[in-house]
């Protein structure tokens, strides 16, 4: 069984959001929706301040509250264990968005071709070459870059990330580079007492 | 003033034309902007990622509740046998029936895919408790109308065995709905106590409709309840307002004890920006008509009980508000680390800011505004055709001299 | 591979005289040796044209070349880009910016054809009535411009620079080149101004365009107004020596006003802003006077000038062939520095020398140094003497003097403790003292070349000045020895001969020349991608300036932006996919080394960009100007321009003989450009790499190989103090105090003629004096600490990973802008601590202003305790005056309109704009 995760080390994240950028384009998600997100803070009081990043999209839960509140079972999980939305079975409900305590879900509130990235111009030729991949009125996230992963390559945030802090594989394989990271370095899930047993490890977590 | 007359003698002014066409009128401009939402997308409304259910949902909530309340009275009165209150159950039914109407249709105009709808029936999930929820509104539905039918062919026996499966589904029907929310460990809903909290409001608020719609209806002399009636049903209510602020209180208190994240939430319900929608439920939809119908003398006079049962459902009607914006704005007030930062600078905290994370735009008001229009015309319909003849108060009561 | 080191004369370029570069001949021999060997050359995509993968070197920030990408077509259209794990630079990553070069192709705002304007009146807001024209009709026009210049005064060409996709603007023929070919002394960059790093690192170690660290072994690293690469967000390679150093333990420390992502990660030392040359004083302090064995006695008394022997006059005392002298303590006599029987060299003392009293050059540092205690540093920069004390320490410990570290066989020192530093303090009115100083501190750590210091990121090999066995200053820290009246330049280089820019200065000398003693006025301008109204500072004025001219051309332009408007024609070129040209990527910023242990090697090479199919009708910017000069008749003066200084990577620089070339030159002269052709770029690229690799490996192969490292370091010879084991640094600054003794009493004379010179340059020539100084010298009264009291505060600028400088479609990317909007906090927002907001009554979220003696610009409040409560700060380099691009950039919060360029508020040496302001803020 294949189980794919990703390992995120926040303690060496620059907070550059190439990661954004990296999803954004590899899968031109609409204008004003990103399925990764960097959330940016700070601790401290001056001058023993400093600043926090938290690279975060879906977490692939195992036992995520979306799946189970889906009433047409349009949010499943994949042959990898992880959680994909099927834009055919999905009525628009966002019943997932509000189970969701990672805010990882974001809706097609308008079609692509009613809002191009440049307001006021029509779309751009790579929107209108993807515009399709993106229908009107369903809940979109990230889908752990599948059509990537299914070609051996890493997903789009990972390969991109400039200080590789990210790390991708199998977390049903003992001897995967990112299950041995997880375990040396003690990475564990956010908010990992709602019991969502999420694939997302997180180390470097206050 | 009641008009008090033998029943017949006034002249029943049913519903006139020129209401039932201006009601036609909103409702087809609340179609127009349905269409024009179907063509564009919910971009046309108010929503958002942070805040992505509003007005439609709210009002589902509410009517969902209106619509259990007014059941639950109409068939508690078969399964208790309690004589006085079975006299109101075709007007109550008539309410319910149209309230659940509207809750489906409210939920429908805010589907995103609505196209994909049939998904619903062939391929189920049935750990959601929306399809829970599919599947009580239905059957809840097939209840309303077979009693409606069997309450008009006036045949009691079905309609008593009917009512034992009434009450109970009544009861489901808003459990399921509280279960949407309740059941969601991502947000300030999450409480066990969420489903009572629902059927108290249901009851309250349903019966308080319905006593409003009963008023309406002996005005225009369509159905007269009668005094005593009257009388005992704003009893019942003062008696569900009292159960309805318990839950409530129970739940304010488990939240704010603690002092944690869930206090966090009661501040924003407390003092920022729900907060008008709390306070508004606290004191207009619970304390004063609580202490209105709490007496009996008050209970007499039908002014006071109008504005009570007013303010009832103006209340709940704040609850479901309060209820929906202040689990999408609770986050920012204690820095949930998954939110959007540009929303930082909307002050969760500051006194009635709703309006920055969710104001309803005007075609999500005209959609509103229209399902309800749709709801209030089909509600007077139904009483101008199946109300003609059946009144509460059978016997010609002494004749008195007609008012007005 | 050791290479031979020549005598470098500089070399008079104007109308194709002077002699060839040694280096030439050499070039051949410096063998060329691929990092990896490919298995298949990958399939470009750009020859087809409409579907599969095509590969190029990135443009998207300053470092253009420093990554190379990946991008995917599908019907003609790009679909995604990605980096390209090929390179090991950014092994398979891209940041944000190089993300967005899909939308900088597809940016509506792009000029699309050649444009003349048909509306006389010029304004921000004035529409210029572009019509489109041919090609040939523009760069008719624009020959025509030029030539008649060319014909009456040259010098009536006023160029400027900045950073454009294609290559002129900072290679090829760029960085002023062409321009000075022709013979203008109009060549200004128009960004370089914000950029004035070079001096220091030009001056001492003969590194241009950087000085970086060596991130493979340093322990301890002091980070003076700088991003090392993590702040920016920069995918070449630095962030990741950053991340990887901070799993094995290295200590960074960053001082500076705001706790950045650097600071956060290491140590945070909150210092008031502009005080950094205080700090690097008192360290030296502590060093000489404090800490026991405080320096590297060695190294300081073998490969620094310290033990010079001095005069009075604060001259070298010379010896036999001219050489200066230094006196043996073990033999207590004076020898030349490269006496073999010298033994130990005397830092310390009084002698005499046939009758003339002297004494080392360390003794005169040291003295320089004695009241610059840390309590005296405490002063200025608000850090407590403990903690300035605690570093200085920490330097030393780190530094582990006489250790050594063993690489590839070879015994080199190991000094795993060095300062850098960047923009934040070089842009400050002392800049360059502090450049240079801390590069004089890094000698006295002993760490300069060697692991775990300092080295040019070009690494290239020392100059050396034969005569005094020292490293020879070079490009813009060249020693003066010219100078005219009435100045020949507009951007006052007579006065200011070590700017790197001063083009804010041409900017007030444009608008009124004869005031400032011209005895021209200029009348045709050339921006080759530049912007000066928004790029720096001073808009108004710039914009006047354009105004003042008889004809602007805005060569290789790309949108409608503020240098459009006041534009007569525009040149636009390709997008930055759709250029096909190489670049010889000079290396990185911040590190010089990482854990690849080919890094060095494949830091440095010659990178292709294989470009898209153009869209629109536009025209490779290095094609523009070979046609240009075509038309004017001067394709020769082109074609010579090239031989002798090559065309690929910073040709502007190789006269300066820096080795290994700062360009590809041609070594096999049968394929240098033959006289009387025009050669189009694409062939004399070709012609210069087949010049350089061989017959057969010019631009086709090129494009097969992806990259071709170009004399890069391995093992031990990355570390240039290893290629050359006697060069001396210049820790006594001889040659600036020279530079000095000869330019103020032209500008003495200057004065006294009449001409009120200081009046003009706001700044007294006495100052001047001081500046140019050997010693220590610490500037009283300095612009920062005598502005009115109604500006209390601080403001600085600090990087922003989006939005690090103006280039192409760097701030007007909408899916940056949205995101930003989104989730920075600081999007548009100024940094202000809790307790100044609240002494202003200003809360999260308002609007505020931040007024300087200057201007103001608005922006959102955002509280944060990462800020100095004396401070705010403002992020990126955003801002925009026409609407042109898009209205909602003229409401972004812009730092270059509260700063000012004017005479008077640059360094006087290094010319760099002062980009720390005094402030006051309110609600708007």
């Amino acid at each position: 069984m294949t189980h794919y995760g990703m390992m995120i080390d926040v303690s060496t994240c620059a907070g550059c959001d190439a990661c954004v950028m990296a999803c954004k384009y590899q899968n031109a998600t609409p204008h004003g929706m990103y399925w990764c997100k960097v959330i940016k803070g700070e601790y401290g009081t001056y001058p023993n301040s400093g600043q926090t990043v938290l690279p975060i999209g879906c977490q692939h839960c195992t036992n995520a509250p979306c799946v189970r509140a889906c009433p047409t079972g349009a949010s499943h999980y994949d042959e990898n264990g992880n959680v994909q939305v099927d834009y055919d079975k999905c009525i628009g409900c966002r019943m997932c968005m509000g189970a969701c305590p990672y805010g990882a879900r974001e809706f097609n509130w308008g079609s692509m071709d009613e809002n191009p990235y440049y307001e006021g111009f029509e779309q751009t030729p790579y929107e209108q070459m993807r515009a399709s991949e993106h229908p009107r009125g369903v809940v979109e996230k990230c889908v752990m870059c599948n059509g990537r992963t299914a070609q051996g390559k890493e997903p789009a945030c990972v390969q991109t990330c400039i200080t590789k802090s990210r790390v991708f594989g199998d977390l049903d394989d003992p001897d995967s580079e990112i299950c041995k990271q997880i375990a040396e370095k003690g990475a564990h899930p956010l908010m990992e007492e709602l019991g969502t047993r999420p694939s997302v490890y997180y180390v470097g977590l206050q | 003033m009641a008009k008090t007359d033998i029943a017949g003698t006034a002249p029943r002014r049913p519903f006139s034309k020129t209401m039932l066409a201006v009601f036609a009128a909103i409702t087809a401009v609340g179609v127009g902007c349905w269409v024009w939402q179907l063509m564009s997308g919910l971009q046309v409304t108010g929503l958002s990622d942070t805040n992505n259910w509003g007005s439609y949902m709210i009002f589902f909530m509410f009517f969902v509740g209106l619509s259990a309340g007014g059941l639950i009275v109409a068939s508690s009165a078969h399964v208790f046998n309690i004589e006085p209150f079975k006299k109101v159950a075709l007007p109550a039914v008539i309410c319910s029936t149209v309230c659940i109407c509207l809750a489906a249709a409210f939920v429908l105009v805010d589907l995103g895919g609505i196209q994909n709808i049939w998904r619903l029936f062939t391929g189920p999930n049935f750990a959601s408790p929306l399809i829970w929820d599919v599947c009580v509104i239905s059957l809840y539905l097939i209840i309303n109308i077979l009693d409606i039918v069997w309450i008009v062919k006036g045949d009691e026996r079905k309609v008593n065995v009917l009512s034992r499966f009434a009450l109970p589904t009544a009861i489901a029907v808003h459990s399921v709905t509280a279960w949407i929310f309740g059941l969601q460990i991502a947000r300030t809903w999450n409480t066990a106590i969420m489903a009572p909290i629902f059927v108290a409001s249901a009851c309250d608020s349903g019966l308080a409709l319905l006593i409003l719609a009963l008023v309406w209806l002996e005005r225009r002399n369509i159905f007269r309840t009668g005094e005593k009636l009257f009388k005992s049903l704003s009893g019942l209510l003062a008696v569900f307002i009292a159960v309805d602020a318990f839950f409530i209180g129970c739940e304010l208190l488990t939240m704010g004890y603690p002092g944690g994240s869930e206090a966090e939430a009661l501040k924003v319900m407390a003092f920022g920006a729900t907060a008008p929608f709390f306070w508004f439920e606290v004191v207009f939809g619970l304390v004063v008509p609580f202490v209105i119908l709490v007496f009996a003398k008050n209970r007499e006079k039908r002014g006071l009980v109008i504005l009570a049962s007013a303010l009832v459902v103006l209340g709940v009607f704040c609850k479901r508000v309060w209820l929906m914006l202040t689990a999408f704005i609770a986050p920012y007030a204690e820095h949930v680390p998954t939110m959007m930062t540009d929303y930082l600078s909307y002050d969760a905290m500051t006194f009635g800011s709703v309006a920055p994370f969710y104001t309803p735009t005007l075609p999500e008001l005209g959609i509103t505004v229209g399902v309800l229009a749709l709801g209030v015309l089909v509600f007077m319909v139904l009483c101008n055709v199946l109300l003609g003849k059946a009144s509460a108060d059978p016997a010609p009561a002494v004749a008195q001299k007609s008012e007005g | 591979m050791n290479l031979d080191t020549m005598n470098v004369t500089r070399r008079d370029f104007v109308k194709g005289s002077g002699a060839v570069a040694a280096a030439a001949a050499l070039g051949s021999a410096l063998a060329f040796k691929p990092v990896e060997a490919f298995a298949e050359a990958p399939q470009n995509a750009a020859n087809e044209g409409t579907a599969g993968e095509v590969y190029g070197h990135c443009r998207m920030c300053m470092l253009c070349g420093s990554c190379s990408f990946v991008a995917t077509l599908k019907d003609g259209v790009v679909v995604n880009i990605e980096g390209d794990p090929d390179r090991a630079n950014n092994a398979g990553t891209l940041c944000p910016r190089g993300k967005s070069a899909i939308m900088n192709l597809y940016n509506p705002h792009r000029i699309k054809a050649p444009m003349k304007r048909t509306n006389p009146e010029k304004g921000l807001e004035v529409d210029p009535g572009w019509v489109e024209i041919s090609w040939d009709e523009a760069l008719d026009t624009a020959a025509q411009k030029i030539r008649e210049c060319y014909d009456t005064d040259i010098r009536k060409l006023v160029q400027m620079y900045s950073f454009a996709p294609y290559e002129s603007g900072h290679a090829t023929l760029g960085i002023g080149l062409w321009a000075h070919a022709l013979g203008t002394p109009n060549a200004s960059s128009t960004k370089g101004q914000m950029c004035a790093i070079h001096y220091g690192g030009c001056y001492t170690l003969s590194a241009f365009p950087t000085v970086n660290y060596d991130g493979k072994y340093v322990e301890y690293l002091v980070i003076l107004g700088k991003s090392v690469g993590y702040d920016s967000g920069l995918a070449g390679g630095d962030a990741r020596t950053f991340a990887d150093n901070l799993r094995r333990g290295v200590k960074y420390v960053t001082v500076g006003p705001r706790a950045s992502m650097e600071a956060t990660r290491g140590e945070w030392v909150s210092a008031r802003l502009g005080s950094d040359l205080a700090l690097v004083y008192a360290w030296m302090h502590c060093m000489l006077y404090e800490i026991e064995n405080g320096f590297d006695e060695p190294f300081v008394k073998n490969r620094t000038n310290a033990p010079y022997l001095i005069d009075a006059n604060g001259d070298y005392v010379r010896g036999e062939g001219n050489k200066p002298l230094i006196w043996d303590a073990a033999s207590n006599s004076a020898k030349t520095w490269d006496d073999a029987t010298l033994t130990d060299p005397a830092l310390e003392g009084s002698f005499e020398v046939n009758g003339t009293p002297c004494r080392p050059a360390f003794v005169a540092f040291k003295e320089a140094l004695k009241d610059f205690t840390p309590e005296w540093a405490e002063e200025y920069s608000a850090v407590p003497a403990e903690k300035i004390r605690e570093i200085a320490n920490n330097l030393v410990t780190y530094a582990s003097f006489g250790k050594t570290v063993e690489i590839d066989g070879k015994t080199l020192p190991l000094r795993p403790a060095a300062v850098i530093i960047g923009r934040g303090i070089t842009n400050q009115e002392d800049g360059t003292l502090c450049d240079i100083y801390s590069r004089v501190l890094n000698m006295l750590l002993g760490n300069i070349g060697y692991p775990g210091g300092i080295i040019s990121n070009m690494y290239c090999d020392y100059l050396p000045n034969e005569t005094d066995g020292t490293t020879e200053p070079y490009f813009e820290a060249k020693t003066c020895t010219t100078f005219n009246w009435p100045p020949q330049g507009l951007d006052y280089a007579d006065v200011y001969p070590h700017r790197h820019s001063t083009n804010t200065l041409m900017m007030r000398t444009m608008c009124d020349p004869e005031y400032y003693g011209f005895d021209y006025k200029p009348s045709v301008v050339v921006s080759c991608g530049a912007n000066p109204i928004t790029v720096t500072a001073d808009s108004e004025v710039a914009q006047q300036a354009m105004k003042s001219v008889d004809y602007v051309i805005y060569q290789g332009c790309y949108h409608y932006d503020e240098m459009s408007m006041f534009s007569d024609l525009l040149l636009p070129e390709h997008a930055s996919l759709e250029c096909h040209t190489c670049h010889l990527f000079p290396g990185n910023e911040g590190s010089a080394t990482n854990t690849d242990p080919n890094f060095a090697a494949s830091n440095r090479g010659i990178v292709v960009r294989k470009g898209l199919a153009p869209m629109f009708n536009t025209m490779d910017g290095n094609d523009q100007l070979i046609e240009i000069f075509d038309r004017m008749g001067l394709i020769d003066l082109w074609n010579e321009t090239a031989n002798e200084n090559g065309c690929i990577g910073y040709s502007a620089l190789h006269q300066f003989g820096q080795q290994p070339p700062a360009s590809v030159v041609f070594a096999d002269e049968k394929w240098k450009l033959q006289p009387g052709v025009k050669y189009t770029a694409e062939e004399m690229f070709d012609r210069v790499l087949k010049s350089n690799f061989g017959d057969d490996k010019g631009l086709a192969y090129l494009d097969e190989q992806k990259m071709l490292p170009y004399n890069g370091f391995y093992g031990a010879d990355i570390y240039p103090s290893h290629r050359n084991q006697t060069i001396r640094f210049t820790l006594y600054l001889e040659a600036q105090k020279r530079s000095g003794d000869f330019l103020i009493p032209k500008l003495r004379e200057v004065q006294e003629s009449g001409f009120d010179l200081e009046e003009r340059i706001k700044y007294s020539i006495d100052e001047m004096r001081r500046r140019y100084c050997a010693v220590p010298y610490w500037p009283e009264n300095r612009v920062i600490d005598n502005q009115p009291p109604e500006f209390p505060l601080f403001a600085c600028n600090y990087r922003q990973p989006f939005y690090m400088f103006r280039l192409a479609n760097m701030d007007q990317d909408p899916i940056r802008r949205d995101y930003s909007a989104k989730y920075h906090p600081d999007n548009n927002a100024v940094l202000v601590h809790p307790s100044t907001a609240a002494e202003n009554g200003l809360e999260e979220g308002d609007m505020m202003v931040v007024e300087s003696p200057f201007g103001k610009t608005k922006g959102r409040v955002h509280t944060t305790e990462t800020i100095r409560p004396d401070t705010v700060a403002i992020g990126g380099a955003r801002g925009r005056k026409t609407s042109w691009m898009g209205k909602d950039l003229l409401e972004d919060t812009s730092m270059n309109d509260i700063m000012s360029g004017d005479f008077g508020y640059i360094d006087p040496i290094h010319g760099g704009v002062i980009d720390t302001v005094r402030v006051k803020i309110y609600k708007a």
